[in-house]
């Protein structure tokens, strides 16, 4: 009886643990990703002053803005933008998407392909594999996958660590 | 996971955690951890090398549903999971869920009742059902078939999106007073195949399989099939209760069974989706003054449509969809009337083509202009007595500018021209302004009108005896002034209010002051003023635990003052969802409460409350969902207005109802 007890005991003070453990909430990881990937990231030379992160209005409360528009990228302040139409890419550096229901569109993805644009996407839930850098999320962690391929066609250069830390290049 | 690698190593050395100083040491190390876990909360997550944070846990995001529709105007959402966790089995239980809306039933039909109008017994409604964008109404009475004999079974939702007020300036004829937009699911949803299996009260079961896959290629299928069947119940209505009509009770009389079929592709440019139902259920409460109590006594309806679309950027700022359609609508009506046996088949069938332009070229405009024809070239009702035959038209074109000014102030204007030959032409304008005074704050003010062109029915219905034609019926028109606020104060909430006044001309009806004793006629029978308010709170505080509450007051009147009928001026729902057992189970708790309504004879109902529970578990049997639903769970008597073309003033609705479903999917 004592041992289950000190059981109960063990067990209800471990669950403060378990609870303020994982306080990373998933907005923030994910606007530390954008981060981490622009870091590693090199674009073709660009007049612009600020460093822009897009995101669809669909997409706008998956990200976390004050995590990155307190940084700086390759030397400019980031600023997260949020956009409507496609049309407003072309000052952008970064896209991050998730739940833009355009990912689902070959021809939309095609378009970014055309753009200096560094796609991100939260694949976790569907699966295709349309963005530059593909994250996704198993067992509460990230992982992500690089198409290289598209990244070259886009003129960006991946860093190589950024590539060794990748679970997939293609 | 610090601490517990720590533990064992304690262990390891005889530091039990169950003694004395193995509690304290624990009792350190939680402190410790706790810290820690304070500080990684604290800490800039952009300093932490990118290995790092790929090892570090992550809270997922739980988030209230966002609008998919466009629309300045107050949107309520249902999704998937809620249809999951509150066990809903029909569009009618999904809408009864909504604010300010409510459906009755007349134990055939199942009617919908939003924005203070809901007449038992009128088919078409003021609220135009969309799946997937194609309008689901018949073609001869314009009804949405919201129970069994609707289109869709509910597994295949992926949300449902009430907007309230006018939408006919971008749907034309019918968007009256709001629109239900149902989204279906992709079959990339599935990926796999899915059976279920239902068992419920009165004998009720329900089969479906579903298969649904996204290729490599991009191509996306889903195709489903169910059926439904349910013995019923013996009713008892105490206005036939006298020993010649079985001292009023329906013996086995409320039978109904269903067959669903769905199909929905899409590849590249192209999606094509196609749906059928095909409903009998017999009628218990002897409609129209048939005999009570003998068969048969039933009412069988079938609907089906196919819908193909294209769409493509032709530039980089100009999109296009193009789609053609197709429908069909079949009833067959079986009774008896002094002991004749009475047969009618109605027929409708139609098609259309919409071509829709998105232009973005002009800085800070998004401009939307389309162009469609629709013929209902059948519109037959085939009676003993008479065979009519009837068909029509309606070309249209609208334009839509969505102008932001800036952050703060965007403007939504437009208007809708509809050609359909007399009393079926209107042009409908949408003026609104969205303010949004920071990015978690909305104000949105409209000014909108549509129209109701009478339907097929309600002009050439004609038995030469009881029913009679009206031709010349104009159309209903309304006109909407609306106010808006919402705040998301943070990504899981959201409040909602809504202020509204509407002024409706031209109300049809039957069995007003202009209407012959005994004759079910139509006419242009009065105009409407109605005015409200309401309020929706929504908060997901985990993947698990949504609260979504609203109340709505709304007074509807005619002209001359007299409260319309089966229009409670108090409306409130209250829809509560825990997981429970870490997570194992999930439990949905809903409460709506309806007040106090006049039937079409004037008499008052009682106000009444309705509690459903749902559980379910994904995870007692691998791969499985089951989950079982007590509706009304109270057992609560209550009864809701009847439509004048039956004798009882109102119904009973149902008691307690269980029902259990078992749901298996194939591992891919």
């Amino acid at each position: 009886m004592k041992r289950l007890l000190n059981m109960v005991w063990l067990l209800l003070a471990s669950l403060p643990v378990q609870v303020m453990s994982s306080s990373v909430s998933d907005r923030d990881m994910k606007a530390a990703l954008v981060y981490n990937f622009s870091v590693f990231t090199t674009w073709p030379e660009t007049k612009s002053e600020v460093f822009k992160v897009c995101v669809f209005y669909e997409d706008q409360e998956n990200i976390n803005p004050e995590i990155l528009e307190s940084k700086k990228i390759n030397g400019k302040s980031v600023h997260l933008e949020v956009i409507r139409d496609k049309s407003e890419l072309e000052n952008c550096q970064v896209l991050y998407l998730e739940d833009t229901r355009s990912i689902y569109e070959p021809k939309f993805i095609d378009y970014l392909s055309e753009l200096s644009l560094l796609t991100v996407v939260d694949t976790t839930h569907h699966a295709l594999l349309p963005g530059i850098v593909n994250i996704q999320m198993e067992n509460k962690k990230y992982y992500f996958s690089i198409n290289n391929e598209a990244a070259k066609r886009s003129n960006l250069v991946l860093s190589s660590k950024l590539l060794r830390l990748a679970t997939k290049v293609y | 996971m610090q601490f517990s690698s720590k533990g064992q190593e304690l262990i390891h050395h005889g530091l039990s955690p169950y003694s004395l100083l193995g509690r304290v040491t624990y009792c350190l190390l939680v402190c410790v951890s706790l810290i820690s876990a304070s500080a990684m909360a604290e800490t800039d997550l952009t300093e932490i090398p990118l290995e790092d944070l790929l090892n570090t846990e992550v809270v997922t995001a739980s988030k209230i549903a966002q609008q998919v529709s466009d629309a300045p105007s107050a949107v309520s959402i249902v999704t998937a999971k809620d249809i999951r966790a509150y066990g809903y089995r029909t569009l009618a239980e999904i809408i009864n869920s909504m604010r300010g809306l409510n459906t009755v039933s007349d134990h055939v039909y199942t009617y919908m009742s939003g924005r203070g109008f809901g007449r038992p017994g009128d088919y078409p409604g003021r609220v135009m059902l969309l799946i997937d964008g194609h309008q689901a109404n018949d073609n001869l009475y314009n009804s949405s078939y919201l129970g069994n004999d609707g289109l869709l079974d509910t597994e295949l939702i992926d949300r449902v999106e009430y907007v309230s007020g006018p939408g006919s300036v971008s749907y034309g004829n019918g968007a009256f007073y709001g629109i239900i937009n149902v989204i279906t699911k992709k079959g990339g949803d599935f990926n796999s195949a899915q059976v279920a299996v239902d068992a419920g009260s009165h004998q009720s079961y329900k089969e479906r399989a579903t298969y649904g896959k996204r290729f490599d290629n991009g191509a996306d299928v889903l195709f489903s099939a169910s059926t439904y069947k349910s013995q019923g119940q013996n009713l008892f209505f105490p206005e036939f209760n006298s020993p010649s009509t079985n001292f009023g009770v329906a013996k086995n009389l409320d039978e109904e069974n269903n067959r669903r079929l769905f199909f929905k592709g899409s590849f590249q440019q192209w999606s094509l989706e196609t749906a059928y139902v095909t409903r009998k259920k017999d009628d218990p409460a002897a409609s129209y003054n048939a005999d009570f109590n003998v068969r048969p006594s039933d009412m069988q309806d079938t609907n089906a449509y196919i819908n193909l679309k294209y769409e493509d950027d032709l530039s980089e700022t100009l999109k296009a969809s193009v789609r053609t359609y197709y429908g069909h609508y079949a009833y067959t009506g079986r009774a008896t009337y002094g002991g004749v046996p009475y047969l009618e088949n109605d027929l409708g069938r139609w098609w259309g083509s919409e071509a829709k332009f998105v232009y973005t070229g002009f800085d800070q405009h998004r401009i939307v202009y389309g162009l469609e024809y629709r013929n209902d070239y059948q519109q037959d009702f085939y009676l003993p007595t008479a065979h009519l035959q009837h068909s029509s038209y309606m070309a249209s074109t609208y334009l839509q500018d969505e102008y932001r000014l800036n952050q703060q102030l965007a403007f939504n204007f437009g208007a809708r021209a509809d050609y359909g030959g007399n009393n079926a032409s209107n042009i409908s304008p949408r003026l609104a302004a969205i303010y949004s005074p920071t990015e978690s704050f909305d104000i949105k003010a409209s000014f909108a009108t549509a129209f109701r062109r009478p339907n097929a029915y309600e002009k050439y219905y004609n038995d030469y005896a009881t029913h009679f034609p009206s031709p010349d019926l104009q159309k209903e028109r309304v006109a909407a002034s609306e106010l808006v606020f919402e705040y998301r104060p943070d990504r899981t909430s959201k409040i909602m209010s809504s202020l509204y006044h509407y002024t409706t001309k031209n109300v049809i009806e039957t069995g007003g002051s202009l209407s012959t004793p005994g004759i079910e006629q139509f006419f242009n029978e009065s105009n409407h003023k109605t005015h409200g308010v309401d309020f929706e709170y929504e908060k997901q505080w985990n993947t698990s635990s949504r609260l979504r509450a609203s109340y709505a007051w709304q007074l509807a009147k005619h002209e001359e003052g007299t409260w319309i009928g089966n229009s409670p001026k108090h409306l409130a729902k209250l829809n509560f969802t825990q997981g429970l057992f870490n997570q194992n189970l999930q439990a949905g708790l809903e409460t709506q409460y309806v007040g106090a309504r006049a039937t079409e004879q004037g008499d008052v109902l009682g106000g009444y409350v309705v509690t459903n529970l749902t559980l379910n578990s994904r995870s007692l049997i691998p791969n499985s969902m089951l989950s079982f639903s007590i509706k009304n769970l109270f057992d609560k008597h209550y009864s809701v207005p009847s439509p004048d073309f039956y004798m009882p003033r109102s119904f009973a609705q149902d008691g307690r109802i269980y029902w259990l479903q078992f749901t298996y999917d194939f591992p891919q």
